[in-house]
């Protein structure tokens, strides 16, 4: 599967690090513990899938492209 | 004489706010020298500790298992093992591990797919006590409910469900640090020690013979998987029967005696079905069981103007930050309209509640259906007994009356 994109709400976010521990190159965690995406790191669209599925706060949309 | 930093004294338990608001005013990270560590009240604090895993550890059992005596390690033995194993008890990297195994069976997507069957059976239990002038939400509702839920998805069979939630309440005790109580942790250790085995031999045969449950899951992660150890997937399975039901059965009995302490939200409430949702946090933020959560410092850290050292227990009070007015405007008024986003009832970081989305349904859909067929639901007694441990703040039993005032339905 093709790299993909995504975003945390960071007003959701409660920092579990759930997504993290599925994606570690795709997902930072700043200083407060709170997530966020790192564009162009490379992590494939299953594993952001099943990042943003892991989330207890659904805080993560992914864009899994469109059909254009 | 009861000591003066002993708030679960009944006449400071009964209603601990006053006591909280104090400590968060004019001192926020306090020595508290009958529990003997420190009590952090204030949101700020309470919710950068929730973050920082470096510093603080939620590892409690084995400074506990450090302290004991060779006789209490061979009497407690089974909770040590067990408790040790059991994730809120646990810090990363060994929590991360064990939180990815059943992390997405209580996912908000996961859950949703439940939401059918737990709404059927809570209309099942109201109906079972359809006419009767009162009921007890805890026995009647809350607690079967979220046991029977909780049992279906770890796939424990329908005839050993009453023992094992029997079971599962009996370890409270011992899990939420209550008063010191050699008999009560007696009880604690035999009854994990029927649960192990319990579950050792569910695991067995679902190792065999797999099937669409939790048990299943777990019992192949650690055939197959290699994911984790026996012990650890029986650890799981206890801790899930146990977290499973308490705290959300508490929930919806705290929320109860909350909306009968402000009628005009609970009638505003049975009115507009459609605030359930938002009354939910709020009632969360308002009387969430889970009143506060114990911390051990890896190393020494200043907090404010104290100087925390290693070793050190902290008591993280939730239920005082999800008061905090530099947090939340008007903190002590329920406001069932207000957006209660932030509050800490869950905790946070990576111990945020694995449940919590099933608590939400679960509290959701038990006060939709409550509130439809009784809207005047009120506790019957003055006086509520809110227990005696100081993780949970919630009645053991909640007697109502289903039509205060209302006469016709007098037998």
């Amino acid at each position: 599967m093709t790299a993909g994109q995504a975003q945390v709400d960071s007003r959701v976010c409660v920092g579990t690090a759930m997504c993290r521990s599925i994606a570690p190159e795709a997902f930072v965690l700043d200083d407060t513990g709170r997530a966020s995406f790192v564009p162009g790191a490379g992590a494939s669209l299953a594993d952001l899938i099943e990042a943003a599925e892991n989330c207890p706060v659904q805080a993560i949309a992914v864009d899994e492209g469109g059909p254009e | 004489v009861t000591h003066p930093d002993n708030f679960l004294a009944p006449a400071t338990w009964a209603d601990p706010y006053p006591y909280f608001a104090r400590l968060r005013r004019d001192d926020p990270v306090s020595w508290n020298s009958w529990w003997k560590g420190w009590v952090v009240t204030r949101y700020d604090d309470v919710d950068y500790l929730l973050r920082r895993s470096a510093e603080v550890s939620a590892a409690t059992v084995a400074p506990a298992r450090a302290r004991a005596t060779p006789e209490q390690l061979k009497l407690r033995e089974a909770t040590f093992r067990l408790l040790g194993s059991w994730l809120p008890l646990n810090d990363p990297p060994d929590h991360t591990r064990l939180r990815k195994l059943v992390n997405k069976a209580f996912t908000p997507a996961t859950v949703a797919r439940l939401e059918p069957g737990i709404a059927a059976r809570a209309g099942e239990l109201l109906d079972a006590v359809d006419g009767r002038e009162q009921f007890d939400v805890v026995r009647d509702f809350s607690h079967p409910l979220t046991l029977a839920v909780i049992a279906e998805m770890l796939g424990i069979p329908e005839a050993d469900r009453a023992e094992v939630g029997v079971w599962g309440q009996e370890i409270m005790l011992l899990v939420l640090e209550g008063r010191d109580s050699s008999g009560r942790q007696d009880v604690a250790e035999r009854v994990l020690r029927e649960l192990e085995q319990y579950f050792r031999r569910l695991v067995n045969q679902r190792r065999r013979d797999s099937r669409e449950d939790l048990v299943s899951a777990l019992a192949s992660a650690e055939h197959e998987g290699g994911l984790l150890s026996e012990d650890e997937v029986i650890a799981t399975c206890i801790l899930l029967i146990f977290a499973g039901q308490e705290t959300t059965t508490g929930l919806i009995a705290n929320a109860v005696v909350a909306l009968d302490a402000h009628p005009g939200q609970r009638d505003l409430l049975a009115a507009s079905p459609e605030l359930m949702p938002g009354a939910v946090e709020e009632l969360l933020r308002y009387c969430g069981t889970v009143f506060a959560i114990t911390r051990v410092a890896k190393a020494p850290f200043r907090l404010r103007d104290r100087q925390i050292s290693a070793g050190d227990k902290l008591l993280l009070v939730l239920a005082a930050a999800n008061r905090d007015p530099a947090q939340f405007s008007d903190p002590d008024r329920l406001d069932v309209t207000r957006s209660a986003l932030g509050h800490l009832a869950f905790a946070g970081g990576v111990h945020y509640c694995l449940g919590g989305p099933l608590a939400r349904v679960e509290a959701r859909i038990g006060l939709s259906q409550l509130l439809a067929r009784y809207p005047r639901l009120s506790p019957a007694a003055q006086e509520i007994n809110w227990g005696d441990v100081i993780i949970t703040r919630e009645p053991a039993s909640l007697l109502v009356d289903a039509y205060p005032g209302d006469r016709r339905h007098a037998a």
